[in-house]
C-alpha cells in the first residue's frame, strides 16, 4: 500500500483530501504546515509520494522540496496551490526538476489528484 | 690937356654907352609892348567872352571882339563909335544909361545874369562885367559879357534834375524805409522759424546730431545728451566719440564701415547699434544717417532712436510666441464668437487639423458627442462672465479618434475689461489616462491575486467536502444535485479567478515560435462550423511569409477566440468576419474586422475593465484577459469602432528583440 504525505497549512484541506485518499485506498500522512512535514521527512517514515502546499507561514512548500533535496528523499511530488499565479515559482520548481505539469491549483478536482497520483506512481 | 681931354672923352664916351644902353633899353620895352600888344590882341580876339571897350567919358564903342559880334549878331561896324544906348541889345536905354552912370562912378559893376537881345531877336542871358582903367591917358571900360544862356539852363536843368534827384531819393529812401521794415519782419520771421526749429529739436525726442567729417558736432540736441549721457562740449572735446560709443570692436567696425558706406552710396541708412551710455548703460540704438550739404560742406545728420525697451519688447514678445509655437500644449485663441483666430502646431499634431482648416471654424469641430448640452453650456456660462474653465474633455480627432484634453479656457480681456478672445490650452493626457487605466488595473490585479488565495483554499474545502459526500450512497436525490451544484460552482469560482488573474498579472507561459498565420488558422477551424450556422462568413486575408514569433500560443489563442466570439456576439443576425495579417513596421498586426453593431464611446472607454460586460451572460472578462495577455507580450490591443458598421480589433505583436 502506498504512503502519501499531504502538506497543507489549512487542517480542513488536509482533511478532504486525506479522506479521500484513503478512501481510494491509500494510507495517508499528515502535516499541517511544512515544520511538520520537514520532521517527518527526516524521520525514516516512508513516504511513497507528498502532495505540498506552497504558501505556507514559516516553511513554505519551496522550503519543504529543498529540505527534501537535502535529505536526498526521492519520492514524486504534487505541488496543490491556492494561488494561481505560479509565475513566482516556476523557476525555482524548475530548479527542483519540476514543471508545470507537477502542479495544480486548488480548488481541484479530487479525481483529477487521483489521475495525477496514479500517474506518478505508476499505477494503472 | 690931354688929361682933361681924355677926362672929357671918357665921360662922353660914358654918356654915349649911357645914351646906348637907354635906346636898346627903350628899343626893348618897344619890342616888349609890341608882343605884348600882339599877345592882348590875340587874347582879345580870341576871348570866350564877348568883350566891349568903351571910352569911358563919352560911353562911345571903342573896339568890340568877334565873339560879341557872333554872340549879338550885329556887325562890326555897327558897334564902332556908337553909344552903348544907342544899340538895343540892352533891354532899354533907360537901364544901358544906369549902368553906364553905374560904370562912370563906381568904375566897376557886375551883373550875374543880365537879359540881352540879339539882333534877330533871340534873347540870351548875360553875365556882365565892366571895370574901368586908364590906357594912354584916357579913360576906358571894358565891358566882358559871356553868354550863360546854356549855362543857366543847364544850372535850370540842374535845378529840375536836382528836384527830380530829390524825388527820386526821396522815393528811394521810401522804397528803403520799406525794405527795412520788410527786413525787420523777415527778419522777425527768421528768428520765429528758428525758435520753431529749436523748439522741435529740442523736444523730439529722437537725438539729432548735424556734424563734420572731423566728427565736429554743429546740432546735438538734448535727446542725445539724454540719449548719450555726454553734453555736445564732452562730444566736440573728445578725439574718438566713436569709440566712447561703440567700445565693442565689432560694434566700432560697423559704425566705421556704415560711415564708410554712406560716403560711398550718398544716400541715408538705417542701422540698428549697441551703444554704450557714460553711465555704462548698453542701449540698443536704431539709427538714421544721410550726407547733407550745409554751408558748402558735406555733414553727417543723424537721428538716435532709444528702441532699447522696443527690443525688449520684441524679444520677449518673441519669447511669448515662441513659447506658444513650441510648446507641446494645444493652444487655440478664437475671438468672443469662439471663432478660431489661431491654433499652434501641437494643435495641428494633436488634432490632426491643420492651422488653415480650423482657423475661421469653432472648436465644435472637436465635439465628440461625449458630453451633453449642459457640459457646453456651463463651460460657456464660465468663461461668458470672465472666469476660466478647468476641465478634462474628450475631444475628437480629425481620424475619428478620441483623445482627453485637460483643458484651461481663459478669456483674454481688454484696458475697459470688456472680452475681446478666449485662449484655451490643453494637454493631451490620453496617454497619462491609458497610463492610469493600467495602473488601475494592475492594482486591481495584485488584489485579485492576493485574494485569489485566500479564496481558493476555502473553495477547496467546499468543493473537496462536496465531492467526497457525492461519494456517500445517497438516498435525497435532491441532497445529491445540491452537492454536485456546490461542486460545479467551485469550479466556475475558481475559473473565474484564474480568468481575472490572467488579465491582472498575466504571464506568458510557455513561449514557442510560431506561425501566426497557422496559430489563427487552428482557433478558426474550431468556431468556423458554428459561425457558418449563424450566418457569419470569415474571410481570410493573410499576408504570407511573415516573420516567426514567440509567444504563448495557448494564450494566443484564448485571445484570438475571445476577439472571435465577441465579433459573433455583434452580429446576432449574420455578417462578414475580415482576418488579415500584416507587417507594421517593428510589429505584426493582426486585425480582426467585422461587420456588427458596432459600439458606443461610452462601451469603447470600458472593455478593458474587468467585469464590464454588455452581454447578457458575460462575465467581463474577456476582453481584460485578451488585454492582459497582449501586455505580457509586450504588444497592443486596440479598438476602432463605428455604430451600426462594426468594429476592428488590432493585435500588435512586437518582433525581434521586444518580445
Amino acid at each position: 500500500m502506498y504512503k502519501i504525505l499531504v502538506v497543507d497549512d489549512e487542517p480542513q484541506i488536509v482533511r478532504v483530501i486525506q479522506g479521500f485518499l484513503i478512501k481510494m485506498g491509500f494510507e495517508v500522512a499528515e502535516a499541517t504546515g511544512g515544520e511538520e512535514a520537514i520532521e517527518l521527512l527526516r524521520s525514516d517514515i516512508k513516504i511513497d509520494l507528498m502532495i505540498v502546499d506552497l504558501k505556507m507561514p514559516k516553511i513554505s512548500g519551496i522550503g519543504v522540496l529543498s529540505e527534501m533535496n537535502k535529505l536526498n528523499r526521492k519520492q514524486p511530488t504534487i505541488i496543490l496551490t491556492g494561488s494561481i499565479d505560479t509565475s513566482k515559482y516556476l523557476k525555482e520548481l524548475k530548479d527542483f526538476g519540476y514543471t508545470i505539469k507537477d502542479i495544480l491549483h486548488k480548488p481541484v478536482d479530487l479525481f483529477a489528484l487521483l489521475d495525477l497520483v496514479k500517474n506518478k506512481l505508476q499505477i494503472a | 690937356m690931354s688929361k682933361e681931354l681924355n677926362e672929357k672923352i671918357k665921360f662922353l664916351q660914358g654918356r654915349i654907352n649911357e645914351l646906348e644902353r637907354k635906346l636898346l633899353e627903350r628899343k626893348q620895352i618897344k619890342e616888349r609892348l609890341e608882343a605884348s600888344e600882339v599877345r592882348f590882341r590875340r587874347l582879345f580876339e580870341s576871348a570866350q567872352d564877348g568883350i566891349l571897350i568903351l571910352d569911358a567919358n563919352t560911353g562911345q564903342i571903342v573896339e568890340v571882339n568877334p565873339l560879341l559880334i557872333e554872340m549879338l549878331g550885329y556887325s562890326r561896324e555897327e558897334f564902332l563909335g556908337k553909344k552903348l544906348w544907342d544899340i538895343s541889345f540892352i533891354k532899354d536905354i533907360a537901364s544901358s544909361k544906369a549902368i553906364f552912370l553905374e560904370l562912370q562912378t563906381k568904375g566897376y559893376v557886375r551883373y550875374e545874369d543880365l537879359p540881352l537881345q540879339t539882333k534877330d531877336g533871340r534873347k540870351i542871358e548875360v553875365e556882365f562885367v565892366s571895370n574901368t582903367y586908364v590906357v594912354n591917358h584916357e579913360k576906358v571900360i571894358q565891358c566882358n559879357i559871356r553868354d550863360i544862356t546854356e549855362r543857366k539852363r543847364a544850372e535850370e536843368e540842374l535845378g529840375k534834375y536836382k528836384g527830380h534827384l530829390e524825388e527820386l531819393v526821396k522815393e528811394r529812401t521810401a522804397k528803403l524805409e520799406l525794405e527795412i521794415t520788410e527786413r525787420a519782419q523777415t527778419e522777425g520771421a527768421l528768428r520765429e522759424s528758428e525758435i520753431r526749429l529749436y523748439t522741435v529739436l529740442e523736444t523730439i525726442q529722437e537725438g539729432i546730431t548735424l556734424s563734420d567729417e572731423a566728427g565736429h558736432f554743429y546740432i546735438y540736441n538734448s535727446a542725445m545728451e539724454k540719449l548719450t549721457g555726454y553734453s555736445r562740449e564732452e562730444a566736440n572735446v573728445c578725439s574718438d566719440f566713436i569709440n566712447l560709443l561703440y567700445p565693442d570692436p565689432e560694434e566700432q567696425q560697423r559704425a566705421l564701415q556704415g560711415i564708410t558706406e554712406l560716403f560711398e552710396s550718398g544716400t541715408s541708412r538705417e542701422t540698428e547699434m549697441r551703444m554704450l551710455t557714460k553711465d555704462g548703460q548698453l542701449k540698443c540704438i536704431l539709427i538714421w544717417s544721410s550726407l547733407t550739404l550745409y554751408g558748402g560742406r558735406r555733414m553727417f545728420l543723424s537721428a538716435y532712436r532709444d528702441i532699447t525697451e522696443r527690443k525688449q519688447a520684441e524679444e520677449t514678445l518673441r519669447k511669448l510666441s515662441s513659447a506658444v509655437r513650441q510648446t507641446a500644449d494645444v493652444v487655440i485663441i478664437t475671438n468672443k464668437d469662439g471663432v478660431v483666430e489661431y491654433v499652434n502646431p501641437a494643435f495641428e499634431k494633436v488634432t490632426g487639423y491643420t492651422k488653415r482648416e480650423t482657423v475661421g471654424q469653432t472648436p465644435r469641430i472637436l465635439k465628440s458627442g461625449k458630453h451633453d448640452q449642459s457640459f457646453y453650456e456651463i463651460l460657456w456660462k464660465t468663461v461668458l462672465s470672465g472666469n476660466f474653465f478647468h476641465d478634462i474633455l474628450i475631444n475628437k480627432k480629425k481620424n475619428g479618434e478620441l483623445y482627453y484634453a485637460l483643458k484651461t479656457i481663459t478669456p483674454i480681456k481688454d484696458e475697459a475689461g470688456n472680452i475681446t478672445h478666449f485662449v484655451s490650452v490643453d494637454k493631451d493626457i490620453t496617454e497619462r489616462k491609458e497610463m492610469e487605466k493600467r495602473e488601475r488595473l494592475a492594482q486591481l490585479g495584485e488584489l485579485v491575486a492576493d485574494m485569489a488565495h485566500e479564496v481558493n483554499n476555502p473553495l477547496m474545502i467546499i468543493s473537496g467536502n462536496a465531492q467526497i459526500s457525492l461519494m456517500e450512497e445517497i438516498q435525497n436525490e435532491n441532497v445529491k444535485e445540491n452537492l454536485k451544484i456546490i461542486f460545479d460552482e467551485c469550479r466556475r469560482a475558481k475559473d473565474i479567478i484564474q480568468r481575472l488573474l490572467k488579465f491582472s498579472r498575466p504571464s506568458r507561459g510557455e513561449l514557442r515560435e510560431i506561425d501566426i498565420n497557422k496559430s489563427i488558422e487552428a482557433v478558426v477551424g474550431i468556431v468556423e462550423h458554428q459561425f457558418e450556422l449563424s450566418s457569419i462568413e470569415i474571410i481570410r486575408d493573410y499576408t504570407k511569409d511573415l516573420p516567426i514569433i514567440s509567444v504563448d500560443e495557448q494564450q494566443m489563442a484564448e485571445v484570438f477566440m475571445n476577439l472571435l466570439n465577441n465579433s459573433k456576439d455583434a452580429m446576432p443576425k449574420g455578417g462578414v468576419i475580415t482576418i488579415s495579417t500584416s507587417l507594421a513596421g517593428n510589429f505584426l498586426k493582426i486585425d480582426f474586422k467585422d461587420t456588427g453593431w458596432g459600439m458606443e464611446n461610452e462601451v469603447m472607454g470600458r472593455i478593458f475593465e474587468p467585469f464590464f460586460t454588455t452581454k447578457e451572460k458575460g462575465t467581463g472578462l474577456g476582453l481584460s484577459v485578451c488585454y492582459g495577455i497582449i501586455r505580457a507580450h509586450n504588444g497592443e490591443l486596440k479598438f476602432k469602432s463605428e455604430l451600426h458598421k462594426g468594429t476592428v480589433a488590432t493585435i500588435l505583436l512586437p518582433l525581434g528583440e521586444d518580445r
